[in-house]
Parts: structure tokens; C-alpha cells; sequence
């Protein structure tokens, strides 16, 4: 019977004929009812939310470096030999346990109160990261004492990479940051 | 000013239900049920009538707004 209805809403959520809002809550209805379906024990959103977010947060930290390293011509010097292999593994240890978690919990999907959240969460990261990037322009600007900078393709990339997991990470720790306060963890009070 | 009063908590103690059973009931967060209970949080109406089917009640019953 489960899959009866997951069948019945998986076409609904792909139904060209519906309006996008029923087909956006068909999709809504089948992410419930596969977490529903699924026997794994749960992860509750805030904390696939928080694993995400240090996933992103080393990521933005790892591309940062490459970014500062192809600007500065790390790779001449011992730098890149001792800090680069500790960005990485720190990336790679984040992501394998990201991918862990993931296959062994059944991820809560997210209702219109965390949807409401993130989006909030979303614009005062996007806020944050514009006010980032105007600083560090403003202390390139003074320090190098022209109104010029180049910067290498390869450089550009790994920067811009580096703010959107900026940006992405900043949104699920400020979401956190939100929905602050009640241990969902706890035992209810009945 | 008026204010969201539900007599959600009262409905689940008298099935017997846990926040998190509703939650997963009504395609929600525990974390909704939560702030819902607290008055922190004002439901669609969806939700309301979702949360209404379950305990075979109206959305007027469950949920008033009184005025401080």
C-alpha cells in the first residue's frame, strides 16, 4: 500500500497537467512518505543541516587556500606541502562522513517553517558574504595601493568556488542559529 | 494584539500521541509541533486541517487567537 502511494505521487509530482503548485506538493507528500517507507533510524533536519554545513565550511576553507596559493605562488615554497594535505583531508574527512551519515540515517525532509528559515538564512548569509568580499577589497585596495589587481582564471574559479560554499555553509549555521533553543533530542514532555 | 492559542497539547495527551508521531503524521518537523504548541508559530491552513483530520476535530477548535 506504501508504494501504491508513492507510485500514485511520484507521477503526480511529474504530472505536466497539474499546476506547479500541486505537483510541488506532491513531491512535498512523497518525500514524507519515503521517509516514512524507509526503516533506517532518523536524522533529524537540524542535524543533516549542521553536517552539511561543515561539509561546505571546508570546502569554502580548501578552495580559499588554492585561491591564495595560485595568487601567491605557494607551490615555490614549503607552504603548499604542509598546509595543503590539511585542508584536504579535513575536506575529505567531512565529506566521508557527510556520505556515512547519509546511508546509514534516513534524512528528515524539510516543512514550510524550515523552508521559511533557510530562506531567511539564505539572505543574511548572501548579506554577510557582499560585506565580506567589500572588506577584503577594501584592505587589497589599501595595501597594494592601486586600484588595479590581477588575478589568474584558474585563481578567479577557486575564489568564487570558495564564497559559494562561503555562502551555502554561513546559511545552514545562521539556520541553526535560528531554530536555536528546545533540545528536539530530549525526551517530550507529556 | 492577538495571539495564536492552540489546544494542540491537550488534543495529543488525550490520544496518547508524541509530538514526533504527529509530526510524521501530518508531514512535518518535530520541531513544528513544537513551536506550534508554544504559540510560536502560525500553521498554514493546510497544516491546521491536516492536524484537525487527525484528531477528528475543526481547525476553530484547535486553534483561537485571543486577544492579550
Amino acid at each position: 500500500m506504501e508504494n501504491t502511494r508513492i507510485t500514485q505521487l511520484t507521477k503526480a509530482a511529474k504530472d505536466k497537467s497539474l499546476s506547479r503548485s500541486e505537483r510541488k506538493e506532491a513531491a512535498r507528500q512523497l518525500a514524507w512518505e519515503k521517509y516514512r517507507a524507509d526503516k533506517r533510524p532518523p536524522m533529524s533536519f537540524k542535524k543533516s543541516t549542521l553536517y552539511n554545513g561543515i561539509l561546505s565550511l571546508t570546502v569554502a576553507l580548501l578552495f580559499a587556500y588554492m585561491g591564495l596559493a595560485e595568487q601567491f605562488d605557494f607551490k615555490q615554497s614549503g607552504i603548499n606541502l604542509t598546509i595543503f594535505p590539511f585542508f584536504l583531508a579535513a575536506e575529505l574527512a567531512a565529506l566521508a562522513f557527510s556520505v556515512r551519515q547519509t546511508t546509514k540515517y534516513k534524512a528528515e525532509p524539510s516543512d514550510d517553517l524550515a523552508n521559511s528559515n533557510m530562506d531567511h538564512a539564505g539572505m543574511i548569509s548572501y548579506a554577510v558574504v557582499i560585506i565580506i568580499v567589500s572588506l577584503l577589497l577594501l584592505v587589497l585596495n589599501t595595501v597594494h595601493n592601486s586600484d588595479r589587481f590581477s588575478m589568474s582564471y584558474s585563481g578567479l574559479l577557486f575564489i568564487f568556488v570558495s564564497f559559494s560554499s562561503l555562502q551555502s555553509a554561513l546559511q545552514k549555521f545562521i539556520f541553526l542559529y535560528i531554530e536555536r533553543g528546545g533540545d528536539v533530542d530530549a525526551e517530550e514532555d507529556e | 494584539m492577538a495571539e495564536l492559542v492552540t489546544k494542540l497539547k491537550e488534543y495529543r495527551a488525550r490520544t496518547g500521541m508524541k509530538q514526533g508521531d504527529l509530526a510524521e503524521l501530518v508531514g512535518v518537523r518535530r520541531e513544528t509541533i513544537i513551536r506550534l504548541e508554544k504559540g510560536l508559530y502560525n500553521p498554514s491552513l493546510k497544516l491546521a486541517m491536516d492536524i484537525a483530520k487527525v484528531f477528528g476535530t475543526t481547525v476553530e477548535e484547535l486553534f483561537s487567537f485571543e486577544e492579550d
